[in-house]
């Protein structure tokens, strides 16, 4: 009975021991936490690529905005029918348009980017400047995204009515239940981190290789954007100076004209500030692009807009307005150059004929010979007509159209000037988009007043 | 065709059983042979392993694992002697009987442990709790179940089983209504997850199991369920019982001769139709692509427009005739007759201290289609062993391979509505082959469409347990439980290369090849002791231990564009792939002690406890403690208790404190970086955040209130349970959105408290029992009722674009927009808004009042009719009360405009011009893809699942040691009552309705 007992003492402090020991101290080894995920400078650069990797996703860009404006006639709804809603002006109907989440969730990773700047450790000063120009590059995407967010969903900024909400202010990772800042504190933050990250580039000597250069949101980029971002809030001394930075810089001749679209590595090609990588080379290529939307929804470019051109206008070739009037930008046509159709999916968003635009549109009142002769300078190398006399803003406004119609902008372009040059855009179905009209305003999709009490 | 079918298989059935029963008179009075069932008297559970000897002789039988018997060789006056350990043994003489069942007694101590081979077989906490048990005919019976959890369908009140149809395909399964947030949703992933939260916890003879492998198990192994449904019984399961528990035993060997079992199902499953839509015919679909000009439709193309010559119109009038002529059943084209073919091996035997079982199964189950199917290849050893009179050990093993395969998204019955009816397989030309204004079809044929995308999972699982079990003291045992469970998935996608795709300029028409391979390893250590004592009137239990859960996952993921054609596409994959590795391990490590009083087999007191510590919460909050509490009463011991009609006549109650993780990660808690993830951008590696973290999630927790009451009527002929529950469960776990500025739509949170309530009836009777006749009869029957009672600080949540969360709603309402009919001035569609104006599309809100997505009343009813050597039994289940989203009509709406085929009749229903009444409007208003109360139906329904006659044959074919040769026949899904206008009221996508299917097996033992 004794040695039972003893046996039984035996397997109950086996048992206690293997209590003993903490069998439940598991890390995860499969992911890294932050401070561990951010302990180099290569590790930095990598949390950035991740930004620009999700850019050059067709569903996470601006393309959409295109269908709200008057640049396409007779889209149906297809399998895309979010593209037909904002044909319509319907933001409301499901499936609401993305872009509010895809911005947002750019600037989720741009602000994972930007909280951990104080984190990374650099080993010496070479270290330090990446580091600054790794933070420059994601503050300055952010501002792209925020100045987007608030044109489509916030009022147009005049300079004068900064009390009235616009979007929520993210700038940082955490989760937050933020209600609309004003148009003041979106700007004015916009033109803060854009003269920071500047400040930061050139203190760093920032000089990107060559064939990076157009990859990367660099100083060319925040120039191009401060004068973009400026133009559209009213401030023309701004918008003009650094506009200035790029006049010098030439445009392809028209006989090489389809190197901006073609040949994005070829050094003679300086019209491309920024632009995202082609992706179509790996498995991430069946995504929708862009030009897969125009055949799904049957987009056609709008009569007015074709017969704008001018005869020997370069831009209205077959290679960029394909048959039946599709615009054509996104995919290489056949020509005697390519054999095969092939898409191009280089989304070029900053480029160096908006900023002679927009100098010309800034120094209009002050200089119109200065806008004429710059001008002149675009349209000569497009083809198109010289102008002879002095342009007026709306003749500024119907180069922009010609020149970048399915790149994005006509719709902030109509929203800023609608008022101004009493535009009214309207639809075979009779629908009517006023000037200054509450339409010009997107909806807040569900994704964010479901949840977001101080929004609705 | 279907109806004759039937007939025909009647017919049969009939034809074998008169044979049968003709056969039998004869003989009657020449042989004499029992068969009978031998059951628990208080409980009326099957007993396996009852001694039946002829008195005073060594000649003797054993039930089976149904708890039945057979014995021959007997004359009138023979006395059989019925005994088992733990029970009083019983005699009986024979008679002119040819049925004998026997209902055995327990001893007088209801704690008194039933121990054979180390394991207790008495379920103490069946004395509290509420553990019900499936009846073991249920996996026998051989009903052809790929997955084998379809097979619960309808078995015990509170446990819903919504069957899905594909080969291999889990089914949605519920214990006691949903006790965390699950949501109703379209996406594949979303879904998994709700469900992963609302799963059962399985356990396979003591091993936690995922649902993916217990729908695997080889139902012929298994001998037992039972269903943990109440607070206390599941305490022992800790942090992971709050959903129910479902324990899975598998059989073991029966001491005896060895007996061989040797089995073969055969099962044929008709192409089915789409059950209660018919698709429409090409003059419909002709005259319907006309009216509403569709471009590419050839109604359109062929109809004359002003301008034509007379030439040109009269090509069109005739090319337009002669198509309307044309209709083409695509899926009947597309489908196949698929066969089930099952063969199971078994047998068991053992001497005194040394019992065995052994099995091998294949099973081969073709779906509706080429490239759909499920095979399993299983086999499983037991052995135990008593070392000494002290000391017994047990070990069991099973290897078990299952592999199925589909088409990646594609399947018949999906292809359908974009083939057009006028189109036939010699069609070069389809119209749905666009690949981009279509929706991303791409075929030169259909077959390629649904035969160059696949997807092939195998899995293979080696699992091994052993025990050893000391009976170190009189009323005290030690026993010490190792198990290992290795998993090896391997998970291959071929997108084969597709000369339209590729021409399309996309790189995938190069093909593709995915694979992903996931192992796991789990490590099971269970020690723990038990003791039991009766003085005087009273006895005590005592239970307790501890238990180590070790699980350790790692794989890795490799795709690449581009296969070569000619050697197998898993060689000819492209080697410059992506390649995704993985790797995770987590640990839970448990306490627990249960003690049971019980005074004169009149009063029972339970207390359980389980203190659970788990690896994937944070240091600080680790360790959770479930605990419970039960009493019961038995009245009929009592002396003032005369009631003359009950042999038992319990009265129990219990409460119970339980957690569930709800689908907490570790990595929830705190920002994480994922470095392993394959994208590049420009040839550098990109990181990213892992996903939104929450540092303050909690498990869910549950309490749960039961009463019941147990009954045994009319001399054991009726068993009964009526039970009562109440289930709060709070801290509630859902996905649920967040203000999309933060970059992430959702996250995991504690939001909300609920309530199930319900009430639960299971009876079983044998109605008639006479010396040769007996039939068993059983229904069930659950009402559950479940409520939303708190969202901390909000009145409502809005989760996606479905879920809805409100204060005194259930949590699956359908959450819609309020169709108010079609405008009919212009056809547009119009809704209601919450003060019943009528508003458009855009601005309509979505709202509840619809109904709920689950069935408040769940149910079954089996009925068991044997007659000497034939038995029939027959099983219908209902569902009642709930709605189902009719997808496949919304989508045929949606998506007429885009040239797919809508069901029959419908140009009728659509409005076309100014001043038409019709209940849908013109599909050109209609392509808004939120949901709409005009496709919330209800989807209540009572279904006749199954019936299988089986007839032993062995008497007649007089075969020497053959102790049953038994044929069956069986015809599945036989017919369904349901108002509900899609597909199948069990199936909420737009696939395929439940097979009907038809089986005839052989089964022998000797």
């Amino acid at each position: 009975m004794k040695t039972k007992y003893q046996h039984i003492l035996v397997v109950l402090s086996i048992s206690i021991l293997l209590s003993a020991c903490d069998l439940l101290d598991i890390t995860p080894k499969h992911v890294v936490p932050l401070d561990k995920a951010f302990s180099d400078v290569e590790s930095y650069q990598m949390a950035l690529n991740n930004v620009y990797r999700r850019m050059t996703s067709s569903v996470m860009n601006m393309q959409s905005t295109d269908f709200a404006g008057d640049d396409f006639e007779s889209v149906v709804p297809g399998f895309l029918e979010t593209n037909y809603y904002i044909y319509n002006w319907d933001y409301k109907t499901q499936p609401q348009p993305f872009v509010w989440s895809y911005q947002y969730q750019l600037i989720a990773q741009l602000n994972s980017v930007i909280d951990a700047y104080d984190i990374v450790p650099a080993k010496d000063d070479n270290e330090q400047r990446s580091i600054d120009q790794i933070y420059a590059q994601a503050l300055g995407v952010r501002c792209w995204s925020l100045f987007n967010l608030a044109q489509l969903y916030a009022p147009r900024y005049d300079g004068s009515n900064g009390q009235e909400k616009a979007i929520p202010l993210k700038l940082k990772l955490e989760l937050e239940y933020l209600p609309q800042a004003s148009l003041e504190e979106v700007y004015t933050q916009i033109f803060e981190d854009l003269e920071l990250a500047q400040r930061l580039l050139i203190d760093s000597n920032y000089a990107p290789s060559f064939d990076q250069r157009a990859y990367q949101f660099g100083l060319g980029a925040l120039r191009a954007l401060e004068a973009r971002v400026a133009l559209f809030t009213g401030d023309i001394e701004r918008a003009r100076t650094v506009s200035a930075h790029f006049i010098n810089t030439p445009l392809l001749d028209k006989s090489n004209y389809w190197m901006l679209w073609e040949d994005q590595y070829g050094t003679t090609n300086q019209e491309v500030i920024f632009m995202t990588h082609d992706l179509s080379d790996t498995d991430d290529a069946d995504l929708i692009d862009y030009y897969e939307v125009y055949l799904n929804n049957r987009v056609h470019l709008s009569q007015d807009l074709i017969s704008s051109f001018d005869a020997d206008d370069i831009r209205k070739s077959s290679d960029y307005i394909g048959a039946g009037h599709i615009p054509s930008k996104y995919i290489t046509p056949i020509n005697e150059r390519n054999s095969a159709v092939s898409r191009n999916l280089n989304y070029k968003y900053m480029r160096l004929a908006e900023q002679y635009l927009i100098y010309a549109e800034a120094v209009l009142s002050s200089e119109p010979n200065e806008a004429m002769r710059v001008l002149n300078i675009l349209k000569e190398k497009r083809g198109a007509e010289l102008l002879t006399e002095a342009p007026d803003k709306a003749d500024i406004l119907a180069e922009r159209r010609r020149e970048f119609f399915s790149e994005g902008l006509r719709f902030y372009d109509l929203k800023r000037l609608s008022g101004e040059l009493n535009l009214v855009v309207s639809r075979p179905n009779g629908k009517v988009l006023a000037p200054n009209s509450s339409l010009y305003i997107w909806d807040i999709p569900k994704e964010e007043i479901n949840s977001n009490p101080y929004i609705n | 065709m279907m109806k004759f079918k039937i007939k025909y298989f009647v017919f049969v059935f009939f034809t074998i059983c008169l044979l049968g029963l003709w056969g039998h008179d004869a003989k009657a009075q020449t042989q004499s042979t029992i068969e009978g069932v031998v059951t628990d008297a208080a409980t009326g559970e099957s007993l396996i392993g009852v001694t039946i000897v002829l008195k005073n002789t060594t000649s003797g039988v054993i039930t089976n694992y149904d708890g039945h018997y057979k014995f021959g060789g007997l004359t009138n006056e023979s006395t059989l002697v019925f005994s088992y350990v733990g029970y009083d043994a019983q005699e009986v003489i024979v008679g002119s009987k040819s049925i004998i069942d026997v209902q055995l007694k327990p001893l007088s101590h209801d704690l008194d442990a039933v121990v054979v081979f180390g394991e207790n077989q008495k379920d103490v906490r069946k004395l509290t709790g509420s553990v019900s048990k499936i009846d073991t005919k249920v996996f026998s019976a051989g009903t052809p179940a790929a997955s084998f959890d379809q097979l619960l369908q309808g078995q015990v009140a509170g446990l819903s089983i919504q069957a899905s149809g594909e080969p291999g395909e889990k089914s949605t399964i519920r214990i006691r209504g949903n006790s965390s947030l699950g949501i109703r949703a379209k996406d594949d992933a979303e879904l998994a997850s709700a469900n992963l939260a609302n799963e059962p916890l399985y356990i396979l003879n003591g091993s936690p199991i995922s649902s993916d492998v217990f729908n695997t198990i080889n139902p012929d192994d298994i001998v037992d369920i039972r269903v943990l449904k109440d607070g206390l019984s599941t305490v022992e399961y800790g942090t992971r019982g709050a959903n129910g528990v479902i324990e899975i035993k598998t059989k073991r060997g029966i001491a005896g001769k060895t007996q061989y079992n040797v089995r073969y199902q055969h099962t044929v499953k008709p192409i089915s139709g789409l059950g209660g839509i018919s698709l429409m015919k090409s003059a419909e679909k002709l005259a319907l692509e006309r009216e509403l000009e569709i471009v590419e439709g050839l109604g359109y193309i062929y109809t004359p427009r002003p301008g034509d010559s007379e030439e040109e119109i009269l090509i069109k009038n005739r090319r337009y005739q002669r198509l309307e002529k044309q209709n083409t059943n695509w899926l009947k084209e597309l489908s196949r007759v698929a066969q089930v073919k099952d063969l199971q091996l078994s047998f068991s035997g053992g001497a005194d201290n040394t019992r065995y079982y052994m099995s091998a199964s294949y099973y081969d189950e073709e779906g509706g289609y080429d490239l759909s199917w499920a095979r399993r290849f299983t086999t499983r050893f037991n052995l135990d062993h008593n070392i000494s009179k002290k000391v017994s050990l047990g070990f069991d093993s099973s290897v078990g391979r299952s592999q199925r395969s589909k088409s990646q998204s594609v399947t018949p019955a999906s292809l359908v509505y974009t083939l057009q009816p006028y189109e036939t397989t010699t069609t070069t030309d389809f119209i749905a082959r666009d690949p981009i204004v279509n929706g991303n079809q791409y075929f030169e044929d259909p077959f390629d469409d649904l035969n160059g995308r696949s997807t092939e999972l195998t899995t293979w699982r080696i699992d091994l347990n052993s025990k050893l079990n000391w009976n170190a003291a009189k009323g005290l045992n030690l026993n010490a439980g190792f198990g290992i469970t290795y998993n090896d998935g391997e998970n291959n996608q071929i997108t084969l290369p597709n000369k339209v795709v590729e021409e399309a300029g996309r790189l995938s028409g190069k093909g593709a090849f995915a694979k992903s391979v996931s192992k796991s390893f789990i490590t099971r250590v269970n020690l723990n002791a038990d003791y039991s004592r009766h003085f005087g009137n009273h006895s005590v239990s005592i239970n307790g231990g501890t238990e180590y859960i070790h699980t350790k996952n790692w794989g890795f993921g490799y795709r690449s564009i581009g296969i070569s054609e000619k050697v197998d596409p898993e060689i000819g994959m492209n080697p410059q792939g992506t390649i995704t590795p993985s790797k995770f391990n987590d640990a839970l490590r448990g306490y627990y002690a249960r003690i049971n009083y019980n005074f004169d087999s009149r009063y029972n007191l339970t207390g359980s406890l389980r203190y659970d510590g788990s690896s994937i919460l944070p240091e600080d909050k680790r360790y959770l403690l479930a605990w419970g509490t039960g009493a019961a009463w038995n009245m009929q011991r009592e002396e003032w208790f005369t009631g003359e009609l009950f042999d038992q006549f319990k009265l129990r109650a219990s409460y119970g404190v339980n957690y569930n993780s709800g689908g907490i990660r570790q990595t929830l808690g705190l920002p994480f970086y994922d470095f392993t993830n394959s994208d590049t951008y420009l040839g550098q590696r990109v990181i990213n955040l892992l996903e939104f973290w929450n540092p303050d999630l909690k498990f869910e927790r549950s309490r749960q209130w039961s009463v019941a009451i147990d009954f045994g009527l009319l001399q054991h002929r009726i068993y009964g349970t009526i039970e009562t529950y109440i289930k709060h469960t709070d801290n509630l776990l859902a996905m649920v959105d967040i203000p999309s500025s933060n970059g992430y739509n959702d996250l995991l949170r504690n939001i909300g408290e609920l309530q199930n309530r319900g009430f639960e009836l299971q009876l079983s009777a044998v109605p008639v029992r006479t010396d040769h006749f007996r039939w068993t009869s059983s229904i069930n029957f659950a009402y559950n009722d479940n409520e939303i009672t708190d969202l901390y600080m909000q009145d409502e949540i809005r989760v996606g674009e479905e879920g809805y969360f409100k204060v005194g709603e259930p949590v699956n309402s359908a959450y819609v927009k309020h169709w108010a009919g079609v405008n009919p001035v212009n056809g547009s569609p119009l809704y209601y808004d919450e003060n019943q104006n009528l508003v458009l599309g855009g601005a309509a809100p979505q709202m509840i009042g619809f109904g709920t997505y689950t069935h408040p009343v769940t149910g079954g009813f089996t009925n068991i009719f044997n007659y000497h050597n034939l038995e029939i039994s027959t099983l219908f289940t209902y569902a009642w009360g709930g709605v189902n989203y009719n997808n496949l009509k919304a989508r045929m709406i949606r998506n007429v405009k885009n040239g797919e085929v809508p069901y029959e009749g419908f140009l009728d229903d659509i409005w076309l011009k100014p001043g038409d009444v019709k209940p849908l409007p013109n599909p050109k208003f209609f392509s808004d893809t939120s949901v709409n109360s005009l496709f919330v139906e209800n989807a209540s329904y009572i279904r006749w699942k199954n019936i299988i006659i089986r007839y032993n044959l062995s008497e007649h074919l007089n075969l020497k040691g053959f102790s049953a040769f038994k044929i069956t026949a069986q015809a599945n899904n036989l017919m369904t009552i349901t108002g509900y206008e899609g597909i199948d009221p069990e199936i909420t996508g737009v696939g395929q309705p439940l097979p009907r299917s038809f089986t005839i097996g052989i089964d022998v033992t000797f």
